[in-house]
């Protein structure tokens, strides 16, 4: 059974990783200033955010490379810096992985649609049916 | 009108298609590309045609509300079963983690757990 208390360490830990960011802050350390032992550590927060803290701190870094990427014109590699990686390749290979596209693709193609870039519900209802039809209609006119 | 769509934001859409449908036993439903998110929904296998989608929480707003209940320790949606301890234990024994375990609360019986994707979810049963 998981506690109140546990539940809210568990949020302070994954709090503690999304503000180090870009920073090298040790799984230990974070484990340390919640008072877990770094074994239950790591299978607690698996068990409740679905990922380990090193799974979760990567995405961070993917979803902060994502922001810098569309917000600002640094290169491909400052960026890669900047939001903790070491190796271009590395980053390149997690981004494309993660988000089917290179981040250069990635930042072309958000920066020439008017995409919208924290959907709703209804956004990705509408942006859906319009596929379907869009699909929908190429399939007749092929026929 | 009839209530035949619900939602619950995620952290992560393709996680939370596998914690639903592999741990929690839904089917996927809708599962349409939109940009860089998915029009992603499950449905019950018990012939509820009710559908459940899976949002990102990439709004900020989403995103602060869903973490605010979590913290609280407050359920953002209840799906009904017939045999709370049975699925209680089912779910335990595949790791879900609860925050409470089935407890008698008069009409119903409800226990909540952890769906590994930012939300606590309750399940209940009906009492007599």
């Amino acid at each position: 059974m998981l506690t109140k208390n546990q539940l809210i360490r568990l949020c302070s830990a994954r709090d503690q990783l999304r503000r180090a960011g870009d920073e090298e802050v040790s799984i230990d350390e974070v484990a340390r200033s919640v008072a877990i032992s770094r074994f239950h550590f790591v299978r607690q927060f698996k068990a409740v955010f679905g990922e380990t803290p090193v799974q979760f701190r990567t995405r961070m870094r993917l979803e902060h490379a994502k922001h810098l990427l569309i917000h600002s014109d640094d290169s491909i590699t400052d960026i890669c810096m900047a939001v903790g990686f070491s190796s271009l390749g590395s980053f390149s290979a997690l981004f494309s992985k993660r988000f089917g596209r290179s981040p250069s693709v990635y930042r072309e193609e958000l920066k020439s649609s008017d995409e919208e870039l924290a959907p709703d519900c209804m956004t990705l209802m509408r942006g859906g049916w319009e596929r379907e039809s869009q699909i929908s209609r190429s399939t007749t006119a092929s026929e | 009108m009839k209530i035949k769509l619900s939602g619950i934001y995620v952290d992560d859409q393709q996680k939370a298609l596998d914690f639903y449908t592999k741990i929690l036993g839904f089917k996927k439903s809708q599962d349409i590309p939109v940009g860089e998110f998915r029009w992603l929904s499950v449905v019950s296998p018990e012939g509820n045609d009710t559908e459940l989608s899976l949002e990102p929480n990439v709004n900020p707003i989403a995103k602060t509300y869903q973490e605010g209940l979590f913290e609280q320790g407050i359920p953002c949606n209840a799906f009904e079963v017939d045999d709370l301890e049975a699925e209680f234990k089912r779910l335990s024994d595949l790791g879900v983690k609860f925050t409470t375990e089935p407890t008698n609360a008069g009409d119903v019986s409800l226990a909540v757990f952890v769906d590994t994707c930012g939300n606590l979810i309750q399940i209940y049963q009906h009492n007599g």
